[in-house]
């Protein structure tokens, strides 16, 4: 028996982890990055950090947002490492990119407008928008992902929407 | 607007290659054993390092015994000597036909 493959905390082990949370995280990952080929890197890296860390969480019920935490801080480490994009600003250049990158269906305008509108907030709000609105996290649990208070992190989203609905009608 | 937002839903239109997911999924459950075996020659990359810094600072920093020079010694003995026998000595150097035979 391979011990490193069943590496406990409270009752959680790597192997579970890694069931429950691969894809929803991957899809997580995905709509930060929208590139397939940096997803899947950033998902191996995050459960690279998953299986350290795993040692030192004290509580079960802290899981999900631990692991959505880790996976957005290398998304948002991912991003801050490109040049081209900044961590404060709201960016175009992931939805400039979307139409030509490989892996996006084309044939659904509202989803590829929808799509686009999201990945032209800022890193912060589409944190916020995406775990909200596709990972259905509470603002507790995203609180948790990203240290904001829950007041903070209900106007950003309220605004994330906004630009977004504006994005889609216009 | 909001009709619009429900109509698409949590719609994407990210798709993945065939079988991605379960490639991906044996991927990660290497993880553990992939660390472990860069743990072990992290470790042992570690014990290494340790060793040869303290073959080379034994080597380097041990006492050593004197070293006595040949040269001191004849120094030691020239200066033993009364002038006389250094004349004496000089001379028979001088007249020696082996220290002779050597010198050319």
């Amino acid at each position: 028996m391979n011990i490193f493959l069943h590496k406990r905390t409270p009752g959680v082990t790597f192997e579970e982890v890694l069931k429950e949370f691969e894809q929803p995280l991957y899809w997580h990952i995905r709509r930060m990055v929208a590139s397939h080929d940096d997803a899947s890197d950033i998902l191996q890296e995050t459960f690279i950090h998953i299986y350290k860390g795993l040692g030192s969480l004290r509580e079960k019920a802290a899981l999900r947002s631990w692991v959505y935490r880790i996976a957005t801080n290398e998304c948002l480490r991912f991003l801050s490492r490109r040049k081209e994009i900044s961590l404060t600003e709201e960016n175009s250049f992931l939805a400039d990119q979307l139409e030509s990158s490989p892996g996006v269906d084309l044939s659904d305008g509202a989803a590829l407008r929808f799509q686009k509108a999201l990945l032209a907030l800022s890193p912060q709000q589409r944190t916020v928008f995406t775990l909200r609105y596709y990972d259905d996290l509470s603002y507790e649990e995203i609180a948790e992902v990203t240290g904001s208070s829950v007041q903070t992190l209900k106007v950003a989203y309220h605004y994330a929407k906004e630009k977004i609905k504006n994005a889609i009608i216009s | 607007m909001e009709k619009e937002f429900n109509n698409i839903g949590k719609k994407m239109p990210y798709t993945v290659p065939d079988g991605y997911f379960d490639a991906m999924h044996e991927k990660l459950a290497a993880i553990p054993g992939r660390q472990r075996r860069s743990l072990v020659i992290r470790w042992v990359s570690a014990a290494a390092a340790i060793v040869l810094v303290a073959s080379v600072a034994f080597f380097t920093l041990r006492p050593r015994p004197q070293e006595t020079l040949l040269s001191d010694i004849m120094l030691q003995y020239e200066q033993s000597l009364s002038d006389e026998e250094l004349d004496s000595w000089v001379e028979f150097s001088e007249n020696d036909i082996f220290l002779d035979l050597m010198d050319e």
